[in-house]
Formats: C-alpha cells, structure tokens, sequence
C-alpha cells in the first residue's frame, strides 16, 4: 500500500489515530487527531505524545512506556481505558483510549485509537441532573406528606420544655428552692432543644438540593440517620417503626440523600397503609440484610392490606396512587434512583398480611479493595 | 417518678399517661411543684392495668400513643362504666378528634403546648367533677335502697309531685281526696328523708335521667 493511499485512510477514520515510537514520540496523527486536539499534524509530529495529556499523565507517560519496555506487563495496551486528553488551548476533556502494539520495520509502534467523550458525558450528566431534579421535587413532595408528623415531632420537645421551665419557675417561687433539680430541669431542657434541633436539621439536609454524585455508603448508617424522620411520621399515626441491622455488610454505591428518599416513601406507604389497620399494632419492620451476590437488601415490611394484584408492577409507575394527598410519583421515583445506583426495587406479600418492599443493592465494585486499604491502615 | 405509696381512696390522684419520655417527665415535675398526687405510666395497657375505680381521681392522658390510643382508652374506660373524667393532651390538628371524644363522655382536652395553669386549672375542675360524682354515687344507694320502700300508690304520687303537678290535679287524676295526696306526699318525704321538695325534685330527677338513659338489662347507650 503506498504512503498516501494509507495516509488518506487514516485521514478518513472518525476517530483519532496517533502512533508514537518507543520513546514517546508522535510518528502519525490523522486528521481526526487535528481536530479533536486543535494542533496541525507538522506541529505535533516528533514530539513527545504526553503534549496531548494534563498532569498527572503528562509528566508520568514517559514513565508508563520505560515500565512496560523493562517488565513486558501491559497496563493499557490491549485494553481500553477512560482518561483525559489536552487540546492545544489548555482545555482538558474526556476520551477513550485504546492502545495496541506493533512491531515494524523501523521499530516498535503504539497505536493509540481516540475517541471524545465529551458528548456522551454532557449527555449523561444532563439526565443524571433530570434525575436529581425529579428526586428533589419527590422530597418535597413526600414533606409535604409528612408535615403533620414532623409538626408534631417537634411541638413534642417543644411542650416539654414549656413545661419543664413552668415547673421551674413555680420551684423557684418556694422559700427553699431545691437546687439540685433545678440543675436537672436545666440540663433536661437542654436535651430538648437539641432534640427538636436535630428533627428541623434532619429535615433541611433531606430538603436541601443535592449533587448528584455517588459514593461508597455504609447502608446501616443512612437508615440509622433517616430514622428520626421515619419516627416522626408513624408516631403521628400511633404505629410503631422496629429496625432490625445486620452486622458486616458490603459497601454499596449510591447517593445518601436519595437513597433515604426511597428508604422514607416505603416507610410514609406503609404508614398511609397501616392508619385505620387492625393490625396497627403490630407495626412497621425496616431490616437490612446481606443480599444476594454479597450485595445488601433493606426490607420495609408493613401490616396493611396489602397491595391488590391487579395493580402488580402499575405501582412502580408515575401517577398511580391510591392516596388522596401526594402526586404518587413517589415509587417511580424511589424505582428510578434504585436502578440508577444498579440495584432492584420489588414488591411483595407478606407473608403475615401486609406489603413488603425490597431495595436490593450491588456491592461496590471497588468495594473488596476499600475493605483492604481500610484493613492495611488498621 | 411513679410514687406508689398508699393513698387515701378519696384524696385526689391524678393519673398521667403519655408514651413521650420527656413529656410525661416534665408534667410528673409540674404536678410535683404544685403538691399533686400523681401516677404516670407509658402506655394506656399498663394504666388500665393499675387504675383503681374506687380512687378519687382524673386521668390527664395524651391522644396520639401506639397501642391504645387515648381515645381507645376512653372508650374501653366507658365499656367497664369506670367514668373517670378525662383531660385529652392534643397536638396540633387533632382537634376534630379532640371534640369527638368530648362527644363521647366526660372529657375536656388541652392543646401542646399550654399554659401550666391551663392545665392545673383544668385538672382541679376534673377533679371536682369527679368527687360531686362519687358523692352523688353514694346518696343515689342510699336512694334508691329507701325507694325500695314506698308503695306503688306512693311511688306514683312522688312521680308527679316530681314533674310538678300541684295536690289537686293528682287528687283528682288519681280519683282520691286531695287530703290522701297530702298523706302521701308526707310519707314519701319521711321515707326518702328529705327535708324540703327541691331536694326531693333533685335526687329524682337525677334517678330518673339515669334510668331513663339506661334502661335495666342493656349495656350503656352510645
């Protein structure tokens, strides 16, 4: 094939083409490569090939290619990778890379296949940011459910600090006021402040508008911390919320905040299902488990009627409510951000009368390293 | 807290019951700081467990508790016909289920969070309601044993010396002298020991009012 015949079929690809020498340096890049990098093929070719990389690959590529002339193991080559790219204005951007090797006659070659995905991220991030944005309203919406509960958690501390300073004011008034109780009013009063502090603070982190991001979650603390909210709302209606915490479970990829939305739309159906239940009394049970695959399952298990199975799956979608108060967007949405973290979002009966839903989770993928690294500092 | 220390039937108690540690600690010491014998419990099953009938006493409970709720508990207090007067605690917004259970029986309610006074007020007027009760339950046994007494010509002529029919028209509607009516009239006021028509008047019209509420044989009528 002659030079130009092969050159104008490099020139051709969508992607971007750039074959480096075994000490760096760019012997080809195609026109794609010119565009997506803004530098003309004559500027670039002979240069070190980290010119198109940020730190801390800039400065550290010529170090990859040493370690793999010196040890043969391969990193990248043979395999793709996400990293970041620089255009010749400064401007960083996401790319897919992948390398494969070659051995010519002038020498060992590497070939480097471009692609941007700037694009895709755009896009990935807009729906996430959709996502975000439904999620929030669903908060307020779910609130608003709940305002009588939340009234009346915190009117609770509220009127008993009334009374505890009104019982104060009236042992003050005696001849011989007796001191030592007087410090304990103090103190209970205190307690109480901070316990009404804690439902309102609760309240505002769960209404605040939240990044979307991901991180590693210990399941047993973001039910733990959603309790207080849980509470407030089924003590309103006299039913009881038990919580049953495995011991040892697996790290799970998710967003707090979101997944206390799903945690809390299960609990606010099961107390909607349970006000008027002849069951009442037997309560709400929120368990978490060790799911299949290592994973992690929380179960929120009601003593309601149930939900009729000519509904089946229709209560997972948007609209579907049989609730006077709230836009019944509250299952979509809790079904959107389980499967948005890789998880499930089931229904079943229970076994005992009554509604059972299952939030099933993936554990991390990184989660087996997490645990060592943690271990290692130990 | 809770002081079990024996207690004169009839010297005032106040029942406490609230499932919310905190509020049924700080009414405990409010109670404390006025001098009220109280006793507190944390769930309506174990008030019913400890309420003694014959105690001179109200019960000040909260309306929202798992378990029985204050209402149930009211309810189930009406089916043993232990009618203790009742001081409802609400929270915001119960108000409709605050004036459901005035309807159904002896109850006055307080909305979190009050006045001290408000309260202390409202629990004196239970507890004076509470003993003119068992007050007038002892009278009405000792009534009703001396009505056991008069002849049924007697009984019938103190019925309608009761709805205020004047000697003549009974003389007259009875076909006897209006001087047999005077007899009579003086030996259902001997046997009943009272001394002057009013009181007569009023310890019937009580009798009369509960028998004609509960006719015998049936449970309380809603």
């Amino acid at each position: 094939m002659a030079m130009s015949e092969l050159q104008a079929l490099l020139d051709a690809a969508v992607d971007a083409i750039i074959v480096i020498d075994d000490r760096g340096a760019i012997t080809t890049f195609n026109a794609a490569a010119e565009r997506l990098f803004g530098y003309a093929a004559a500027e670039v070719l002979d240069k070190p090939v980290d010119l198109l990389m940020p730190e801390p690959y800039h400065s550290e590529h010529k170090g990859y290619i040493d370690r793999y002339l010196a040890t043969g193991e391969p990193r990248i080559i043979g395999v793709g990778r996400e990293v970041v790219g620089r255009r010749a204005n400064g401007e960083t951007f996401p790319i897919a890379l992948s390398v494969g090797e070659a051995h010519t006659a002038n020498g060992r070659r590497f070939v480097g296949i471009i692609r941007d995905l700037s694009a895709q991220r755009a896009t990935e991030l807009r729906a996430r940011s959709i996502e975000g944005r439904l999620a929030h309203v669903g908060r307020f919406d779910l609130m608003g459910e709940m305002a009588a509960g939340i009234a009346h958690e915190i009117n609770q501390p509220l009127s008993a600090i009334a009374t505890y300073a009104q019982a104060a004011r009236r042992i003050l008034e005696r001849d011989q006021p007796a001191m030592t109780t007087l410090i304990d009013v103090c103190r209970k009063i205190d307690e109480q402040a901070l316990r009404a502090g804690r439902v309102i603070e609760n309240l505002r982190k769960f209404i605040k508008k939240q990044d979307v991001r991901t991180e590693s979650l210990d399941v047993n603390a973001v039910v733990k911390d959603i309790m207080n909210l849980v509470d407030a709302d089924a003590h309103a209606e006299g039913i009881r919320v038990t919580t049953k915490y495995a011991n040892d479970l697996a790290v799970v990829r998710g967003n707090e905040v979101q997944l206390q939305q799903v945690l809390l739309n299960l609990t606010r159906n099961a107390v909607d299902a349970m006000r008027g239940s002849l069951s009442k009394h037997l309560g709400i049970l929120v368990e978490t488990q060790k799911g299949p695959d290592g994973g992690v399952t929380i179960t929120v298990a009601d003593h309601g009627p149930g939900v009729s199975s000519h509904l089946g799956d229709a209560i997972f979608h948007p609209f579907v409510t049989t609730k006077r108060d709230g836009l019944g967007v509250g299952l979509a949405i809790s079904r959107t951000i389980v499967q948005s973290c890789g998880g499930t979002l089931t229904y079943r009966d229970n076994p005992a009368g009554g509604a059972v839903f299952a939030v099933e989770l993936p554990v991390a993928k990184d989660d087996y390293s997490e645990q060592e690294e943690a271990a290692a500092e130990r | 807290m809770n002081k079990k220390k024996p207690l004169q039937k009839d010297s005032p108690l106040v029942y406490l019951v609230d499932d919310d540690d905190a509020i049924r600690d700080s009414l405990s010491l409010l109670l404390q700081s006025v001098g009220l014998e109280h006793a507190v419990y944390s769930s309506a099953l174990e008030f019913l467990e400890a309420y003694d009938r014959d105690q001179h006493s109200c019960l000040v409970t909260d309306i929202r508790m798992p378990g029985l709720s204050g209402l149930e508990l009211q309810q189930r207090l009406n089916e043993e016909r232990a009618y203790v007067p009742v001081i409802f605690i609400t929270g915001h917004g119960d108000v409709p289920m605050a004036v459901n259970a005035m309807k159904s029986g002896a109850a006055d309610f307080i909305q979190k969070p009050f006045r001290d006074q408000d309260l202390l007020d409202r629990i004196h007027k239970a507890l004076a309601r509470d003993g003119e009760t068992r007050k007038w339950r002892g009278q009405e046994k000792v009534i009703r044993e001396r009505l056991a007494l008069l002849t049924p010509r007697e009984a019938e002529v103190m019925q309608r010396v009761v709805k205020g029919q004047a000697n003549k028209v009974i003389a007259l509607d009875l076909g006897v002298s209006q001087r047999t009516v005077e007899l009579h009239r003086a030996r259902v006021m001997h046997k009943l020991k009272m001394r002057s028509l009013a009181d007569l008047v009023s310890a019937i019209g009580k009798i009369n009012e509960i028998d004609g509420a509960r006719p015998s044989g049936t449970a309380a009528a809603q």
